[in-house]
Order: structure tokens, then sequence, then C-alpha cells
């Protein structure tokens, strides 16, 4: 129990979180204090085995922060002619309206699953194609065959980053994961764009994009 | 393709499902995710992520620039929803003062007796260019219409054109009848007042401001709904004390409500102005927001039309405020309820009503001098609280509708004649419960702040809010703590979700 006990006491020497460890691989690993922890051990005490480590829950994200955050990140809003649909939707998928439903459904149900591919789906298509259009970006789908291999999986990375705020290092297995959809799909249609569509909407169907 | 990235999404969701039960470490990139996603609703942009990491973490005043933003207020807004439920008021405004279309052509079906002598009956379809000033016509046609197999007539007066307050760059065709601007009718009742609204000869006056249609009515009741939000707003922005929220004396107004207050308040029954001052505000200035001192009695969102018009009968308006405000809830007992034969009226004292009713009944008495299914006050100088009248008149039995209605006229019980004559928000509340009415939910507030249950409760909600607690999962040393921390700063709500998400197991998750 000592080293929690340190964990905690140096957490709070500092007004700032532990910094991100770029060799880290695993966002289930614990993080190491940052440069600015006061490391100065405060001394020892005796922890019992029953002493509860308090965290927060793991949450889905809700209706509103999933519209917004895809927004944020590829400045594509879901919708169908003028209507938004996360809008439309949002009576099926659990949003409360307060006069027949007064508690949010955050359950990553067979329901959510099915709208957030379909969104996925639609916001990953006009984003590629938005970059498409400029020549550069998150995909570079235009300039890609002239790529390498490991500059087109430094842009998984990045799009890792960007959609699920990890960093990853070398080796990390999702990361492998993803390039080997990646591949996959390019050697099967010939197509880097359906490629990148496969991978961007696997990204945002992933508990790391939709829970935090 | 789909398929792939479901396949994908498949496999990965079991990885997920293997490492969400444990307690982790967040780095700095999740944990300033994670608070965004709390109090912004939105993921940090790449750019602001860069800038996490170059700081080494998310720090004290990147946080607090979070809690400035507008994004933040709508966080706490939304998260308080879930207290007050605020829904638009499901019932009618008043439906004599609505305009409805047929044809194109909008008329007040629930007056049209008054005017055609036929019911639920529009006009023709006929422009009368033969009105005065005030569009009242100066000759009329017999139509005809078929009912239940029979022709039977009515007056139809015809359309006019009329620009509506709702939209003033175009003119709407209205029944004349229903147009009519002037102020009084040929009996000498008022137009301006609910007397008018059974009357023939009076209408909705000029672009048609005493009356509304389905879609501004719509926009009254959202407004309603939305003014409690506005108090959060408020609270956030101005750094007030979250007891404000329930008890401050404002009445916040935007350009539908004052126009509501001034125009179309005086026709219906279940609202009451709260203020005699009005924002200078359009009708279409919606998202403005101007807050008006009321009189004392007022109690913050607690005896704000939205929660009033929300929560319909005082033991509702009750039980809301101790389920949402104190954390509790009643529950019946095991096996149900059973009456067992006690006839007592008085459900304080009734076996198996009185497990909740022994506390419910002396907190509804908080409400008693809001009228139900209305958001109106009722005072003391209208109905006192004890009418000697009503008392006499419950002894010779031929009492007035104003004490049968209101009034204790009519005991069936022997725990019914201590009250006989009182004002009947006021029965059944013992000697030191009866001034409960009188002081309003202000008072059940104040004792409930100085106790430590309302500071207890909203830590839990916020703690449920930030940490995804449920109410079993709840920490109590660390709800304590925080509890005790926001009572003594006199009940600052944004030091307290600082000092939740500053604390240690905010970085931990699982």
């Amino acid at each position: 129990m000592k080293p929690v006990l340190f964990l905690l006491l140096s957490w709070g020497c500092t007004t700032s979180v532990p910094s991100d460890d770029p060799s880290s691989t695993d966002a289930s690993s614990v993080e190491s204090p940052s440069a600015d922890v006061n490391e100065e051990l405060l001394g020892d005490v005796e922890l019992s085995e029953d002493d509860p480590i308090v965290a927060r829950r793991r949450v889905r994200m809700n209706v509103a922060q999933l519209n917004q955050s895809m927004q944020q990140i590829t400045g594509v809003e879901w919708k169908s002619g003028n209507t938004l649909l996360w809008d439309r939707y949002s009576s099926t998928l659990g949003v409360p309206d307060f006069a027949e439903r007064t508690s949010e459904d955050l359950e990553g149900s067979v329901i959510f699953q099915k709208f957030l591919q379909d969104a996925a789906t639609y916001t990953c298509d006009i984003w590629i194609e938005n970059e498409s259009e400029d020549g550069d970006g998150s995909f570079y789908v235009v300039t890609q065959e002239e790529q390498t291999p490991s500059v087109l999986k430094a842009h998984i990375v990045d799009l890792r980053y960007l959609i699920h705020g990890t960093s990853s290092g070398e080796g990390d297995v999702f990361v492998d994961g993803v390039w080997d959809l990646y591949q996959l799909v390019y050697q099967r249609t010939e197509n880097s764009v359906s490629a990148w569509q496969t991978v961007c909407v696997a990204m945002f169907t992933h508990p790391n994009f939709y829970t935090y | 393709m789909n398929l792939l990235a479901m396949l994908l999404f498949v496999v990965s969701m079991a990885y997920a499902e293997s490492t969400t039960d444990p307690i982790v470490e967040v780095t700095s990139v999740e944990f300033a995710r994670s608070l965004s996603l709390k109090l912004r609703g939105v993921v940090p942009s790449k750019l602001e992520i860069v800038e996490i990491e170059t700081r080494g973490g998310l720090d004290a005043e990147l946080i607090h620039q979070w809690m400035e933003s507008d994004e933040f207020a709508e966080q706490v807004v939304w998260h308080h929803k879930f207290l007050f439920w605020n829904a638009t008021f499901s019932n009618n405004l008043e439906q004599k003062r609505t305009l409805v279309t047929s044809s194109g052509i909008y008329y007040r079906r629930f007056v049209s007796q008054y005017h055609r002598g036929l019911i639920r009956q529009s006009c023709s379809d006929w422009e009368n260019t033969d009105v005065n000033e005030w569009n009242q016509p100066q000759s009329t046609q017999t139509s005809f219409v078929t009912q239940g197999g029979q022709q039977v007539s009515y007056e139809d007066e015809g359309w006019v054109w009329v620009t509506p307050y709702w939209d003033t760059d175009s003119a709407i065709k209205v029944c004349a009848f229903d147009a009519q601007t002037n102020l009084y009718n040929d009996a000498g009742i008022d137009c301006r007042t609910a007397d008018s609204n059974k009357v023939e000869g009076c209408g909705c006056g000029p672009n048609l401001q005493w009356c509304m249609n389905r879609n501004t009515e719509a926009v009254y009741k959202a407004s309603m709904a939305e003014e409690l939000s506005e108090r959060v707003r408020q609270m956030v922005d101005q750094e007030l004390p979250y007891t404000d929220l329930l008890t401050d004396n404002v009445m916040y107004y935007n350009g539908p409500l004052s126009f509501y207050y001034q125009h179309l308040d005086p026709f219906i029954q279940k609202t009451q102005a709260p203020t005699e001052t009005f924002p200078d505000l359009d009708f279409s200035d919606i998202d403005t927001w101007i807050g008006v001192e009321t009189s004392a009695l007022y109690s913050g969102a607690l005896t704000a039309p939205g929660w009033l018009l929300r929560h319909q009968t005082n033991r509702g308006r009750a039980n809301r405020f101790y389920e949402a405000f104190l954390c509790s809830t009643f529950v019946p007992p095991a096996g149900g309820i059973v009456d067992e034969g006690v006839s007592t009226p008085d459900l304080s004292l009734k076996r198996g009503c009185a497990d909740c009713h022994a506390r419910l009944e002396p907190w509804r008495g908080y409400w008693g001098r809001w009228a139900e299914v209305s958001s109106s006050y009722v005072s003391p100088d209208e109905f006192p609280s004890f009418s000697q009248e009503c008392a006499d008149c419950a002894e010779g039995g031929s009492c007035n509708n104003t004490c049968r209605n209101n009034y204790m006229v009519d005991p069936v019980h022997a725990d019914d004649a201590a009250y006989v004559g009182w004002y009947l928000p006021y029965v059944y509340l013992k000697l030191d419960q009866q001034y409960h009415p009188d002081e309003g939910p202000k008072s059940w507030v104040d004792t409930v702040s100085m106790d430590g249950t309302l500071a207890q409760c909203v830590t839990q909600n916020t703690a449920s809010w930030l940490y995804g607690w449920t109410s079993d999962e709840m920490d109590s040393d660390l709800l304590a703590e925080w509890s005790n921390t926001f009572e003594n700063s006199n009940f600052d709500y944004e030091k307290l979700i600082l000092d939740m998400v500053m604390h240690p197991a905010y970085g931990r998750v699982q």
C-alpha cells in the first residue's frame, strides 16, 4: 500500500496532474509522477489493507458530448438536410425530456452502438472528403501512395491522439491492430479512402473515444 | 468495410471490458479529456492538448479558465435539469386566448359561440373590408354548416389582415371578431381582462397581443422552464452562493416572458406576474434575460413559474425538493400501504399514510400560499388564513362559493373540527407548522442550509455528476470533507467543483 500512499501524497503537493509519459503504450498503466511533482517523502503511515482507493467511474459520453466532440475533432455535423441527427434521435438514445423521462440512458446498448456507427460513418466520410479536397490533414489520402508505411502508421498514431486523446509509442498494440486493419482494407479494395474510412469509424466506435 | 470496423470494434470492446474494472491512474491528457467533457461538454482541441502537455498537465489556472466559460455554465445547467426537471408545462395556458388555424385563417375556437353563435366554428374565407378602426365588423353574413345531418346557421364575419406580434414582417388572415382591438365591448366589459374571455365584442387586441397561437404558447411555456436554467447560469456567472438559487427574490424575464406578463397574463388564471415592472424587451429577444426584483415572499427557483407549473401540487413540490435537494425518498412500507380503518382525513395521522405524510404534510404547507396547477401567489389579503365569515356559514350550512372552494366549511370528522373556517392550505397543519405557508419554501431552505443537510445533498449530487457515483458508491469520508468545505465557503459551488476535480481521486478511473 505504501506506493499508493506516496502517489496520493505527491499529488496533493502540486496543482498539476501527472503528465503524459510518451513511452507509455498502455493507457491502463499507472503513470509516473510529472516533473513538477514534489517527490519528497512525507513519512511513512501504516495503512490498513481495507483502505479503499477511491476513483471516479468510467462513464459513456452523453449525446450532447458525442455531438460536440465529433464536431470538435472533425468539423463535421451529423445531419440530414438541415436536421441534426443527434437531435432527431435524442429520444431514442435516451436523452431525457424531463417531462416523461427524467434520467439519462448512458448504457453502451446495441441501439447506441447502431447510431454511433451511423454517425461515425457519415462523419468520417465527410471529414475525409473535406481533407481530400484540401490535400492535407490527418489522413493524407491524396498523396498516400507515395508514403512509406512508417508515415502512414504515424498518421494512425496522430488520429488516435486526436480521437482518443491517447499518445502511442512504439509497439502500441492498438495502433498495430489498426495498421493491420488499414492494410487489410487497402489490399482488398486498393482504395485508400475506404481504408481510412474504416480506420476512422473504428476509432470513433471504440470505447476509448466514447467513454472517459 | 463497416463490417471490418465493427469486427475491430467488437474486439476492442472485449479489450476495454478487460481493462475497465481495475482502478487506474489516468495520464494528464486523459485527465484533461475527462475534465473537459465534464466541465465543457466537449473533448479538448488538438491545440489545447498540445498546450496542456507543454504546461506539464492541466493546472488549476487552466481549469479555472474552463470554469469561466459559457460552456461550463451550460454543463451546470444540464446537471440541474436532473434536479429541477424543468420541462414545459403540459396543460394549456388558456384555450380562450389561443388562435388556431382553419384553412389558413386564424380564429379562437373556444370563444366562437360568443361571436358566431356556434361552438368551434371559424369564419368563412372572405375578406371583410367593412370594419371600423378597431377591426369591428360593420356587416356580416349568415352562413350555414352541416352538423349531425342538419344545417345550422352562424354569424359569419369573414377575415381581416393583421400583422401579429410574433412575426411583424408578415400579415395573416384573422377572423374579424377575433381581430378586434377595442378596449371595451358594448356592455362595458374591459377587453384587456379575463372578464372578456367569455363575451362577445372583444378580440385579440392590437397585433393580436392579447392572444397566442400554438407556437407562441409553446415559446411562453418553454421560456418559463428555461427561466430555471437562467437562474443556474446567473448563479455560476455571478458566482452567487448556491443557496441563492433556492431563496433569492429575483424573476428573470426574456422577451417572450416580458411580453406574456404584460399583455397575456391578465387573461390567464394559471399565472400571475411575479413583479409589477417588466424589462423593456422585444418578443423576439428569446435569449436575452434580465432579472427583476420580486417581493420577499418569493423563494428562488422554488417559487418560479417553471417550478410551480412543472410540479403542480404542493405535495409534489415538497416531494421533489425532498428528493432533489435533500437526497431522500419517501418509501412505502414493505407490503404496501394498508388502510387500517382509522378514518381521520388528516394524512399526517392516518395509519399507513403517516409514515410519509407526517413529514410531507408540514412541508407541503410551505407552498400553501402558491396556488396548485398555477404559478400564482395567493395573498392573505385575498384569502386570509382564517375567515370568520366562512366559519360562521359552516355552522349554518349555507356558504358561498368562495368559502366552499377555499375554506374548511364541511367537517366530516372530529379531526376537522379544529380547522373550520381555515383556508384549506392551513388545514391539518399543527400549531408549530402554521407559519409554513406564510414564510414559504425559503423557510425550509434556511432550515436545511443551517443543519447541513442541503450542503450534504448538493455535494452528493455533484459527486454523482462528476464522479459518476451512484448513491451506494459514495465515499462518505470524502463527501463529508467536501460538504464541510462547501458549507464553510458560504455555499460556493465553483469551489465545491474545483475541490472535487482537483482531488487525487479524480485522477483515477474505474
